[in-house]
C-alpha cells in the first residue's frame, strides 16, 4: 500500500464494488468521468503500466475512491494517472491534492517515471485547479473530443515532468 | 441512473431468481418475443459474466423508487457504433407493478441514457399491434409509429403483425 | 471491396503484403518519423501476423494503400483506438515506397482514411500525433487538420526525448 497524509492507497478487494456501485450512480461523480467501466479487482493490483488502486480514508478505514497509473510504458517511462474521489463526502476537502501527490511522488521515486499524464473534461474546474496546483501543464486541447451528458466536451492531456511536481 | 418513478442499475446475479419467476409467468412474456422458459442456472450464468453493459447491448434493473423492488428489466439489443440505432426491450416481470406508470418512466430513462450518454442517434422498438397498452405508453415516451411488418412473428400458434415504432435524438425529451 | 481516393486506394491487409511491409518499415526514411521503438518484424513473422490479423472492422480498420491506377501497394494507414461512444479515432499513413512521396499520393490517403472515417463508420472526429519536424505536418495542415498542442517529452527516440505534435480533423474540417 501507498501512504498519503490523509489517504492510504491498497489493492482493490471485492468488496470495494458495492462502494463502486454507489460512486458511480452519483450523478456529481459520473458527469466527470470520461468512461465507466465495471470496478474489476485485478489479480496484479501493482504491475508497471497497470496500477489500479482503491483509495481509503486513513482515519476510519472507509473507501471513498479509486485511483491509479495506467498504460505505463517502460521504454518512454510515462503512465497515465487516474484518480475519483467517488463518496462526495470527501470532495473538495484536500483528499484529491492528496491521492494526486501521493500516486506521482511514487511515479517518479518509486517507479522511476519521467513524467505523469492525465486526461481531463474541459469545464471540471475543480480538478483543473488541482492538477494546475500541483504543477500539471496543459498540453493539448482536443476539441470536440468527449460525448458526455448529450454534447461534445473538449479535451485536455495535462503532463508533469519528473522535478515539476510542487 | 434515476427516472422519476424508477432506479435504472446495473443486474447481479442476486436478479437472477425474479428474472426466472417472471420468464414463467405467461402473462408477462405474452406479448414478448420470448419463447423457451431458461434455466435458473443459464440464468445466473449469465448475470455472473463481466461485464453486463456494453455499448452494443446496454442492460439494466429496473428497480421502483418508491419500495426500492426490482420489478423488471430494460435493454438496448444490437446497437452499432457506425449507425447509433438500438432496439428496445423491456419486461415489467411484478404483476403488482403493471399500469403505474413504471414502462413508460424506464423506457424514457434508458433513451435519455442512450442520447446523452452514448450518443446514439436512434431508439426502436418492436410492439405486437394487439398490444395496445404498451403502444400507448411508448407513445407517451415520444415514439413514433413507423410501420406495420405483417405476420412478423410466430407465437401462441399462429403469426402477428408487429409495429416499428422510432425515436430520434432530435425528437428525444431532454 | 477497396475504397478509393483520386490516386490511392485501400484494401485489407493479406499475408502477401509481408515483403513490401518489411521492406517499407526497414526504410530509413519511415523509420525516421515512426513513433515505433522496436525494429519491423522479419518478413515470416510478419506473414504469419497478417494471415491472423482481423479483416477491417470497426476496431481495426487497417489497410494496405494502393496506386489506384496500378494497383500497386505503396504504403500503409489504418485508424487506431477508435471509440464508439466519442466517435473519435487516431490516424496513421505511412507512403513507405519512396517513388510515390511528394507526389500527393500521402495526402489523398490521409482525405481518403479520413472520409472512410467519417463517412462509413460515422466518426466525428479524427485526431494523429506526429513529430514536429516531419515535414509531413504540412500536408496533414492541409488536409484541413488543426495544431492542438505539444505534448512534452512524449517520445524516446535514439537516445533523446521527442515532443509529439497533436492534430486533429472534423467532418466540417476536412479539405
Amino acid at each position: 500500500m501507498i501512504r498519503g497524509e490523509k489517504v492510504t492507497l491498497r489493492a482493490r478487494r471485492p468488496d470495494d464494488v458495492e462502494h463502486a456501485k454507489r460512486w458511480y450512480a452519483d450523478p456529481e461523480t459520473a458527469r466527470w468521468l470520461i468512461d465507466v467501466g465495471t470496478y474489476d479487482v485485478p489479480a496484479e493490483p501493482m504491475a508497471y503500466g497497470d496500477v489500479r488502486l482503491t483509495v481509503d480514508d486513513t482515519e476510519t478505514g472507509t473507501p471513498i475512491g479509486t485511483a491509479g497509473l495506467s498504460g505505463g510504458s517502460p521504454e518512454h517511462r510515462h503512465a497515465m494517472l487516474f484518480v475519483v474521489i467517488g463518496d462526495g463526502a470527501y470532495r473538495g476537502r484536500g483528499y484529491g491534492t492528496d491521492v494526486v501527490r501521493t500516486l506521482c511522488r511514487f511515479a517518479f521515486d518509486d517507479m522511476n517515471l519521467a513524467k505523469v499524464e492525465l486526461e481531463v473534461i474541459a469545464g471540471h474546474e475543480a480538478a483543473l485547479h488541482l492538477y494546475e496546483g500541483l504543477g500539471f501543464h496543459r498540453e493539448v486541447h482536443r476539441r470536440r473530443a468527449l460525448w458526455i451528458d448529450g454534447a461534445w466536451r473538449d479535451e485536455y492531456l495535462m503532463g508533469l515532468l519528473a522535478g515539476e511536481l510542487r | 441512473m434515476n427516472g422519476d418513478l424508477v432506479t435504472l442499475r446495473p443486474m447481479d446475479p442476486g436478479d437472477a431468481a425474479a428474472q426466472h419467476r417472471w420468464f414463467q409467468d405467461p402473462d408477462v412474456t405474452r406479448y414478448t418475443g420470448f419463447r423457451y422458459p431458461p434455466s435458473l442456472t443459464a440464468i445466473e450464468t449469465r448475470l455472473r459474466g463481466a461485464e453486463d453493459s456494453t455499448f452494443a447491448n446496454p442492460r439494466f434493473a429496473i428497480d421502483r423508487r418508491d419500495t426500492g423492488e426490482t420489478i423488471g428489466y430494460v435493454a438496448l439489443r444490437d446497437v452499432t457504433p457506425e449507425s447509433r440505432a438500438g432496439e428496445l426491450d423491456i419486461v415489467i416481470g411484478e404483476r403488482s407493478a403493471w399500469n403505474l406508470g413504471f414502462g413508460t418512466d424506464a423506457t424514457r430513462t434508458i433513451c435519455r441514457y442512450a442520447f446523452r450518454t452514448l450518443g446514439l442517434h436512434r431508439v426502436h422498438l418492436w410492439v405486437f399491434t394487439e398490444n395496445a397498452a404498451a403502444i400507448r405508453a411508448y407513445e407517451k415516451a415520444g415514439f413514433v409509429r413507423e410501420g406495420v411488418a405483417r405476420d412478423r412473428w410466430f407465437k401462441h400458434g399462429r403469426w402477428h403483425d408487429c409495429l416499428l415504432m422510432g425515436l430520434l435524438a432530435d425528437e428525444a425529451a431532454p | 471491396m477497396t475504397y478509393a481516393g483520386d490516386l490511392v486506394a485501400l484494401r485489407a491487409r493479406e499475408p502477401e503484403d509481408a515483403p513490401y511491409l518489411h521492406a517499407w518499415q526497414s526504410d530509413p526514411e519511415t523509420m525516421r518519423w515512426w513513433d515505433r521503438v522496436y525494429p519491423p518484424l522479419p518478413p515470416e513473422l510478419l506473414a504469419q501476423r497478417l494471415a491472423s490479423a482481423p479483416t477491417p472492422s470497426y476496431t481495426e480498420p487497417s489497410f494496405i494503400l494502393l496506386d489506384r491506377a496500378t494497383g500497386t501497394p505503396i504504403g500503409w494507414c489504418g485508424l487506431h483506438a477508435v471509440s464508439a461512444r466519442h466517435r473519435h479515432a487516431e490516424l496513421a499513413v505511412f507512403v513507405g515506397d519512396a517513388a510515390y512521396r511528394g507526389k500527393g499520393y500521402g495526402i489523398d490517403a490521409v482525405r481518403t482514411l479520413c472520409r472512410f472515417g467519417f463517412e462509413r463508420m460515422n466518426l466525428a472526429r479524427v485526431s494523429l500525433t506526429v513529430f514536429p519536424h516531419n515535414p509531413a505536418v504540412r500536408t496533414y495542415e492541409r488536409a484541413g487538420f488543426a495544431h492542438e498542442g505539444l505534448q512534452r517529452r512524449a517520445f524516446w527516440k535514439r537516445g533523446e526525448w521527442h515532443d509529439l505534435l497533436h492534430m486533429a480533423v472534423f467532418p466540417d474540417t476536412l479539405r
